[in-house]
């Protein structure tokens, strides 16, 4: 595995723009703003946030589904900004998977399994005696076995799993560098959860793929990937190893989001947890300064109202944009 | 027929719906009882009956109905034999009421949000004037902490949260028995989530309704959990105390869906189910986890019996009986 970097992201930001009467701009939304990392070659990441904190902004940035705002990405050495968008596009595409959410909304009806997989060998080009070898090793790698049962198939005739497992093998079957995985799992029972995430490692561990893995549900993200990013109101707020945050969140919204999430235990029944009030901003009209700070109990009047907190690095590895930490240096 | 403290009983309750593909047996010889006072918690997989069930015993039926039978005693009625307008009159939001799994997002945008919780008074005629149905209204806002001022309120308005909470106090307005709680936080986020299972704690607590929490998500489930049901392919297989069953699952499905629940703080291998749930148009004959069950002996071919294993434990599989 070679360690440099697949994918490098800095300060994007991806507002939608408000319409009044559908004509009249009335402001933004501000869903992603101002977010900064790097993915290197064959590593996974998860990314933690909850509803309309905005990880499917950031994953159909990243897919140039939507044009950024502002900011900078660069994947594998191309720029997917500026003006050669068109061409990065293209090439964007053939080197960026993606697995939606809702697997069956992702699935067109009326296509069998086998056309569904050829659609994108077809349109790249792929050669015809190319095209089954690739089909038949995209569905042994996710276990769609054995693929003649499949094949001739249409999605409704498959299980939730059976047609994760599909929309999978559709994002792996171009041979990408990276695939973003949109709550893959969400719409999933418990009993199949598991599965389609130790399958989506496999599969990224034998390729040396780059992942983005997008969940609101904190405790799936151990059984996938070492690191974690923090999302709050269109922001990465913390970035750590999975083990450093759960141990030792920093950020007072990390913090609220560990207490609020249940283990499955008989004792909770008789405890009251202590979480903030309220709920998230509005992006439309987010609070000043810090986002978090209305509902924060360590609120620095003076600071955390009025000054977007920088990126600090208390300890090596481990970043959180809350000005606590403002001792311990800028990264 | 039904002991003095059991507040609700409940036996061989079925409810088939007609499909053009035949019957679907989506609630199937369902039984069980509870007391006044803790909270049942049901759980399992999308698709196995849980919504079904709480409409069976509530009698809210849609026009599909190809079967529909068995018995539901609320202490000690047979409520099944009333007349659909008796069992409004006396029973349905009286004595039960629910927080459906949509409902917070199916409020009446152009009504206040006061006036829709406080309708069900008005409907039973259990408030006498507007003013006095407001005031009640008012007063189960704070149960639920929403400020009064949002009584006049429309839906748009309120966040999501706030919206549930809403349609948790048009539930409690009634000053009902039971609340049947169906995914009350699973479009919610996680803060939000605690909040309102934090609320439910206190009301359980503080005016001794009883619950029957109805959730996919097992961690979730034990926050208010008292004792826990286990649905599987339109029957319960396990009931228990919440303490035994979150430490000690019995039903070999039980703790295989236990074993693939993720945890955030413990390192714990996970696992998964092969294969899937029976068809509900066909069930199997014998016990309906049988084909994906690595326990499965030749007696599984028959269905087991729900039967008290002691402790306030009930199994329904072949190895406990
Ligand atoms: N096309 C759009 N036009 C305007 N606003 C949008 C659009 N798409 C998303 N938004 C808004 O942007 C914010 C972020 O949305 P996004 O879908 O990225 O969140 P998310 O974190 O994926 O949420 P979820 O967990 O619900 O999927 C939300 O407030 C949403 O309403
Ligand atoms: N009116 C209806 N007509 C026909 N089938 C129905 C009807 N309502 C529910 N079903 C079927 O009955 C079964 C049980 O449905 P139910 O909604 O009770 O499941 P559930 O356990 O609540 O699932 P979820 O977790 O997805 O809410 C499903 O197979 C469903 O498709
Ligand atoms: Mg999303
Ligand atoms: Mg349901």
């Amino acid at each position: 595995m070679t360690h440099e970097t697949l994918l490098s992201v800095r300060e994007l930001r991806t507002w939608y723009e408000l319409r009044k009467w559908g004509f009249f701009r009335a402001g933004y939304v501000k869903a992603l703003d101002g977010v900064t990392f790097d993915l290197k070659r064959g590593d996974a990441i998860t990314i933690v946030g909850e509803s309309g904190s905005g990880k499917t902004t950031l994953a159909k940035t990243v897919l140039g589904l939507v044009p950024p705002t502002q900011g900078e990405m660069i994947l594998a050495g191309e720029h997917l900004d500026g003006q050669k968008r068109g061409k990065a596009l293209a090439w964007l595409r053939g080197n960026v998977g993606f697995v939606q959410q809702d697997p069956y909304a992702a699935l067109p009806p009326f296509m069998t399994v086998d056309r569904i997989l050829r659609e994108p060998l077809v349109i790249n080009k792929v050669s015809k005696g190319d095209q089954d070898a690739r089909i038949d090793a995209a569905m042994g790698e996710v276990r769609l076995t054995p693929q003649s049962d499949f094949l001739h198939k249409y999605p409704h005739m498959l299980s939730g799993g059976q047609q994760q497992r599909l929309v999978i093998a559709r994002a792996i079957i171009l041979q990408p560098q990276l695939v973003v995985a949109d709550e893959p799992v969400s719409m999933l029972d418990a009993s199949v959860r598991v599965e389609i995430l130790q399958l989506l490692r496999r599969v990224q561990e034998t390729h040396g793929l780059g992942v983005i893995y997008i969940t609101h549900d904190l405790s799936t993200v151990r059984y996938f990937s070492e690191y974690v990013f923090v999302m709050y109101a269109g922001k990465i707020v913390e970035k750590a190893e999975v083990r450093e945050l759960i141990h030792n969140p920093l950020h007072p919204y990390s913090q609220a989001l560990l207490t609020a999430i249940s283990d499955p235990d008989p004792d909770n029944a008789d405890t009251v947890k202590e979480v903030p009030a309220g709920e998230p901003p509005s992006l439309a009209h987010p609070p000043s300064g810090c986002r978090f700070h209305p509902r924060c109990k360590h609120h620095m009047p003076g600071l955390c109202d009025r000054e977007e907190p920088k990126s600090f690095e208390p300890t090596p590895g481990h970043f959180a944009e809350c000005w606590l930490f403002r001792q311990g240096g800028t990264s | 027929m039904a002991s003095p403290d059991k507040l609700l009983r409940v036996e061989n309750l079925a409810l088939h719906f007609r499909t053009r593909r035949g019957p679907v047996q989506a609630v199937d010889g369902v039984s069980f009882e509870l007391k006044r006072g803790p909270a049942t918690v049901v759980v399992g997989e999308s698709g196995c009956g849980k919504s079904t069930l709480a409409r069976a015993i509530l009698r809210l039926l849609p026009r599909n109905v190809d079967a529909y039978r068995g018995h539901v005693w609320l202490n000690g009625t047979d409520v099944m034999t009333l007349s659909e307008e008796a069992f409004r009159r006396q029973v349905r939001w009286v004595r039960m009421s629910l927080v459906s799994q949509a409902a917070m997002n199916s409020l009446n945008p152009v009504i206040r949000i006061g006036d829709q919780v406080a309708e069900p008074l008005r409907v039973h005629r259990i408030a006498t004037g507007k003013k006095e149905a407001l005031r009640q209204a008012g007063e189960v806002f704070r149960l639920v902490g929403v400020s009064k001022d949002f009584l006049g309120r429309y839906p748009f308005e309120l966040s999501g949260g706030m919206r549930q909470r809403a349609v948790l106090a048009m539930a409690l307005i009634t000053k009902p028995d039971i609340v049947f709680l169906d995914e009350p936080t699973s479009a919610l986020d996680v803060l939000t989530q605690t909040n309102i299972m934090n609320v439910l704690k206190g009301i359980k607590h503080d005016l001794g309704v009883t619950f029957i929490l109805i959730t996919h998500d097992i961690a979730t489930s034990s926050e208010l959990a008292n004792r826990a049901a286990v649905m599987y392919a339109g029957q319960l297989v396990e009931l228990s105390d919440a303490r035994l069953f979150f430490r000690e699952p019995l039903h070999p499905y039980s703790q295989k869906l236990m074993a693939s629940v993720p945890t955030l703080r413990e390192d714990k291998k996970l696992e998964f189910i092969p294969g899937r749930p029976p068809s509900l148009l066909e069930p199997p004959t014998g016990c309906r986890f049988a084909d994906r069950c690595t326990s499965r002996f030749g007696k599984c071919e028959e269905e087991p019996p729900f039967r008290d294993v002691g402790g306030d434990r009930w199994v329904k599989c072949w190895l406990h009986a």
